[in-house]
C-alpha cells in the first residue's frame, strides 16, 4: 500500500476518534472544574516538569547561564538609550561592538501574498554587519544570509513585527511564564518560544560551529512580535549576556493609525 | 486566499461555533499527540483563546481557519507538550478509568508523523485528516502553498524512507 493510501486509510480512524472523543467536550465557559485536590497534583506534576525542562542543557551548552541586569532608568555602563519613534519602540545597544542594522533582513516579506501577516523588519543588531535575505519559501521569516555570516564569536537580534491576528496568539509579555532553552529567567515571565525546530535546523546546515538559534515570540502593547537571536558557539559570555539585555530592553509603544 | 480575514458582521454565537468546529479540530490535534487527554487539553485551549477574544475573531470570514492555526501551532509546541502531558497525567492520577487513556492516538504511522518537523506534521495532517488542499492548508498555516507542497513532498518521501527500513511497523 502507498504511502498516500495509507495516511488516506488512517486519517479516516482519527475523525471517527475525533468525533467519539468531541461528544464529551464542552464550550470554554461552561468547561467542568477540575476538582481543587486534582488540581493540586496536576499543579505540582505540571511545576516539576517545568523544573525538569529547566535543567535540560541547551543546545550550546552555556547560554543560559549569563544573567541580566535590569534595564529600568539610566543606561547601564557600556551601553547608549536608543528609540525609533517611527517603528514606536525603545532600545539599548552596547556603545562598541554592536551594529544598530538599518537595512531590513527581509525585504523580501513584503512581496508575499500574506504580506498584511508581516509587517517585516523592525529592527535588527548584530555584532556584525549583517546582510538581508532569505529563503523565504522555505523558512517564512529566518534571516538566512544574516545567519550564514555570522561568526563564531558573533551575534544577532532581529525583531519582526506581525500583524494583529497574532497579537491573542502570542504570549502577553506582561503576563506569559514559561521556561525556554538559552534564555536567562529574568526573561522567562516575558516571552514563549515558536518552537521552530526544522528552521533551526536549518539554521545549524553546514556550520562546522554549531549556532544557538531560536524565535520568541510575544505580544506587547497590542502589537506581535518574533524575535529571532543567533549566537555564535564562541561567542563570550559578554556577549551572550549583552544580547538578552538587549532582549530585555526592547520596549515597544502602542501605534495608532497605521 | 487568506481565509480568516476580518469581514463585517456580526459574530455567529460562539456555542454553535465550538459544536459545528470541535471535533475536525480536534481530528487536527490527535494525531500530533501522544495522548488523547492532551489532544482535548490543546483543542479547549485554542478554543479558549477564540472565546476571550471572540467579538472579533468571529468577525473574521472563516474563523475556523484561525483557531485551527491556534490548535496546530499549541499541539507542535515542544514546551506545551510537556505542560498539557503532565496535565493529562495528573488528571489521570485521579480518574478512575484511567487506563485506557494513556493509549497512543492512532496507529503507529502518526508516530512517525510525529517525528516529522513540526511544519511537516502540521502540513499532513491539514491535508489527510482535513482533505484540505495545498491552497486551503496555505491559508491556515499562513505560508505559501509552494511552501506547503514542498513540506508534503520531504514528508511523504521521509515517510516512505522510514518504512522501507523497517522503522515503521503496523
Amino acid at each position: 500500500m502507498s504511502i498516500d493510501s495509507r495516511l488516506r486509510s488512517s486519517a479516516e480512524q482519527v475523525r471517527e476518534e475525533a468525533k467519539q472523543r468531541a461528544v464529551g467536550l464542552e464550550p470554554p465557559a461552561t468547561k467542568h472544574q477540575v476538582p481543587w485536590g486534582l488540581a493540586t497534583v496536576g499543579m505540582v506534576v505540571v511545576i516539576l516538569v517545568l523544573v525538569v525542562a529547566a535543567l535540560q542543557p541547551s543546545p550550546t551548552g552555556d547560554v543560559a547561564v549569563p544573567e541580566v541586569p535590569p534595564t529600568i532608568g539610566q543606561p547601564p555602563e557600556g551601553f547608549m538609550r536608543g528609540s525609533s519613534a517611527d517603528q514606536g519602540f525603545d532600545y539599548l545597544l552596547p556603545i562598541e561592538g554592536w551594529l544598530l542594522i538599518e537595512e531590513t533582513l527581509l525585504p523580501d516579506l513584503a512581496d508575499l501574498p500574506f504580506s498584511e501577516r508581516y509587517k517585516g523588519t523592525l529592527v535588527a543588531f548584530a555584532t556584525f554587519p549583517a546582510e538581508p535575505g532569505s529563503d523565504i519559501f522555505w523558512c517564512d521569516f529566518k534571516p538566512q544570509n544574516a545567519l550564514e555570516q555570522l561568526g563564531p564569536a558573533d551575534a544577532l537580534i532581529s525583531v519582526i513585527e506581525m500583524g494583529e491576528t497574532r497579537v491573542p496568539e502570542f504570549p502577553d509579555r506582561r503576563r506569559a511564564t514559561g521556561i525556554y532553552e538559552g534564555v536567562p529567567e529574568q526573561l522567562y515571565p516575558y516571552i514563549g518560544e515558536l518552537n521552530n525546530d526544522s528552521c533551526y535546523d536549518l539554521a545549524n546546515e553546514g556550520r562546522a560551529e554549531p549556532l544557538f538559534y531560536r524565535e520568541y515570540i510575544y505580544n506587547d502593547q497590542g502589537r506581535a512580535f518574533i524575535v529571532q537571536v543567533g549566537i555564535g558557539g564562541q561567542a563570550t559570555d559578554e556577549t551572550k549576556r549583552q544580547v538578552w539585555q538587549i532582549v530585555d530592553s526592547l520596549e515597544y509603544k502602542p501605534l495608532t493609525g497605521s | 486566499m487568506v481565509s480568516d480575514e476580518p469581514a463585517v458582521g456580526v459574530p455567529e454565537p460562539f456555542e454553535r461555533f465550538f459544536e459545528r468546529e470541535k471535533a475536525r479540530v480536534l481530528a487536527l490535534v490527535l494525531p500530533l499527540r501522544r495522548l488523547p487527554f492532551a489532544a482535548e487539553d490543546v483543542v479547549q485551549e485554542a478554543f479558549l483563546r477564540a472565546y476571550r477574544d471572540w467579538e472579533r475573531i468571529g468577525r473574521y470570514e472563516n474563523p475556523g481557519a484561525w483557531v485551527r492555526r491556534v490548535a496546530m501551532n499549541l499541539a507542535t509546541s515542544r514546551f506545551r507538550k510537556l505542560q498539557s502531558e503532565a496535565k493529562a497525567l495528573a488528571r489521570l492520577a485521579g480518574a478512575s478509568s484511567a487506563s485506557s487513556e494513556l493509549i497512543p492516538v492512532g496507529d503507529s504511522l502518526w508516530n512517525e508523523v510525529r517525528r516529522l518537523p513540526k511544519r511537516q506534521a502540521q502540513v499532513v495532517v491539514l491535508t489527510y485528516v482535513e482533505d484540505l488542499s495545498s491552497e486551503q492548508t496555505a491559508a491556515v498555516l499562513e505560508i505559501s502553498p509552494s511552501t506547503v507542497r514542498k513540506h508534503l513532498s520531504r514528508a511523504r518521501r521521509t515517510l516512505e524512507e522510514r518504512i522501507e527500513r523497517g522503522n515503521h511497523v503496523d
